[in-house]
């Protein structure tokens, strides 16, 4: 039964990069019956699973399942493409599919914790879900500049931001002046800046 | 807006709390001048405190659980292929064939072998000598006599997994993507690009690392992790998973591999573990030894050894093939 996979078709329209003035447009997941496109289902895998992974974590707090959680998602979503009809954008049906998925994976867990994840649950729902999904995508597009960073700058940078030293630590650490050290996290931070102008004006509104 | 305008290391010095209070006032002074000045510091703030939490993304590894994503749905798809525009007629016809031989390649394997199915395994014993191995990836191991290395035929696609029963000495290439594991005992070293050397002293696992950095955990997934330093070891107890990390490497760590052993004003005791160990055996004491030597041997055989002890220390042993017996 397999083989018939190969013959049916999936096709998203996907943007490549997230400008939110592009948000509102139509980005609906269409199902032609033409080509074969299994590369657009992975495109879509490639550019939102690590996002939804943190979004997921939030509400399960534990990267693992999380994982999980997403994997399953896009299996069923890869599985029922046919039968889907999407009216929103790409973006905000998988972030919601996400969320509904870390919903029943808690309800199927003890009752206490139900109780109390519910309370944040709804809250989340009406008010914080698209600030949620622009902050998870805003961390992303981050995470990618960072990482195309120049080696040593980027370094320095991961060093200052995600392990926490002091420039002070970092100069001794990798035998450099302080003065360096805070040229290069100018230099990354001006990169990031120049990368991220099209992203960060909008959801600095919070 | 014009960015070269910006005073950025202004903004720095004040992200990293670095700012003295001349630059305080440069900093009001600027803002007064400009109000763009104000929300362009606003906004580099939101990107350094952002960028705070991505640690987060540094764990997912989107291609290696793409991967387990298009097995479950049944698109095995190796790289390079899907770019290229197939028939549907063709596709069948392939997509039969694959099934046809991965079915029977399957079977083939639950039939023929008592492992699991689909994967080979490679295992390397290194019997009375140490052993010299280099893995696929390009990283060496020196495998301690009497341990034994096993690891997939597919090491190196995804992960670089081995299984190591004993004692071993790795030099690993680096490789950030392909994360290099070591699973001993209930524990799991994983390294990118180092030199350490791993070994199970009854159920007590010893890393000391030579340089680089390595993780230790216990097996299960999401469990603690410690971070070990060059120069630092790190031990994790298999039964009740305490783990920690100690400063320094035990002197005689590598004697299995260097063939010397030093002794400086060691407690005779300790000394005699690491000459037990040095040559594979028990240790067992059958009257209490309060000495302490300074000595140092290399690549002396063990009746040598024994025999100067007898002479400086006043004891007396007695070897079995797997036991030195310790007495008055």
């Amino acid at each position: 039964m397999r083989i018939l996979l190969f013959n049916l078709i999936f096709v998203a329209l996907l943007p490549r990069k997230f400008h939110t003035e592009l948000d509102n447009q139509d980005k609906k997941i269409i199902f032609p019956t033409g080509s074969a496109s299994i590369a657009a289902f992975e495109d879509l895998f490639k550019q939102y699973y690590a996002q939804l992974v943190v979004y997921a974590c939030k509400y399960v707090s534990d990267t693992d399942i999380a994982r999980e959680i997403v994997q399953d998602f896009f299996v069923r979503l890869f599985e029922k493409r046919q039968t889907l009809s999407i009216d929103v954008s790409v973006k905000s049906y998988l972030y919601r599919s996400v969320y509904n998925c870390c919903i029943n994976y808690i309800n199927q867990r003890n009752i206490q914790e139900k109780h109390l994840k519910n309370i944040d649950l709804e809250r989340d729902e009406e008010e914080n879900l698209e600030s949620e999904i622009n902050m998870v995508e805003l961390q992303k597009r981050i995470f990618d500049v960072i990482d195309g960073l120049p080696a040593k700058c980027q370094l320095i940078f991961k060093m200052n931001r995600l392990q926490g030293l002091k420039n002070e630590e970092i100069a001794t650490q990798l035998n450099l002046s302080k003065r360096t050290v805070e040229t290069q996290i100018s230099k990354a931070l001006k990169i990031l800046r120049h990368k991220l102008s099209a992203d960060i004006p909008v959801h600095l509104k919070t | 807006m014009d960015l070269i305008k910006m005073p950025i290391k202004l903004f720095v010095k004040k992200l990293t709390s670095t700012a003295d209070s001349r630059d305080e006032q440069e900093f009001e002074h600027r803002i007064a001048e400009d109000p763009r000045v104000l929300k362009e510091y606003q906004l580099i703030q939101k990107i350094w405190n952002e960028a705070g939490n991505t640690g987060v993304f540094e764990h997912i590894d989107t291609d290696s659980d793409w991967k387990r994503v298009s097995a479950q749905i049944g698109l095995t798809v190796p790289t390079g292929y899907r770019r290229i525009s197939w028939q549907g007629y063709f596709l069948r016809i392939a997509a039969l064939v694959v099934l046809t031989f991965g079915l029977s390649y399957s079977l083939y394997h639950i039939i023929t072998s008592q492992k699991k199915a689909g994967s080979e395994f490679i295992d390397l014993l290194a019997d009375n000598t140490v052993r010299e191995v280099v893995l696929p990836d390009g990283s060496s191991v020196s495998l301690n006599s009497g341990s034994k290395l096993v690891y997939r035929d597919d090491f190196g696609e995804v992960t670089r997994d081995v299984i190591l029963e004993g004692e071993a000495l790795f030099t690993v290439v680096p490789d950030k993507s392909h994360p290099f594991r070591v699973f001993i005992n209930e524990s799991m070293v994983e390294v990118t690009g180092t030199r350490f050397s791993v070994r199970d002293e009854n159920g007590v696992i010893k890393v000391s690392v030579l340089s680089g950095t390595v993780l230790l955990s216990a097996k299960d997934i999401g469990t603690q992790k410690v971070s070990i330093e060059a120069n630092q070891s790190g031990y994790l107890l298999a039964s009740s998973n305490e783990i920690g990390v100690e400063e320094g490497i035990p002197v005689n760590n590598l004697s299995w591999k260097t063939g010397h052993l030093v002794f400086e004003e060691t407690p005779i005791d300790s000394a005699l573990l690491d000459i037990a160990h040095h040559f594979r055996k028990e240790l067992s004491f059958e009257s209490s030894v309060k000495e302490e030597i300074t000595a140092e041997f290399q690549d002396q055989p063990l009746h040598e050894i024994l025999k100067e002890l007898e002479l400086v220390a006043g004891l007396h042993f007695d070897t079995t093939r797997t036991t030195l017996i310790v007495r008055k």
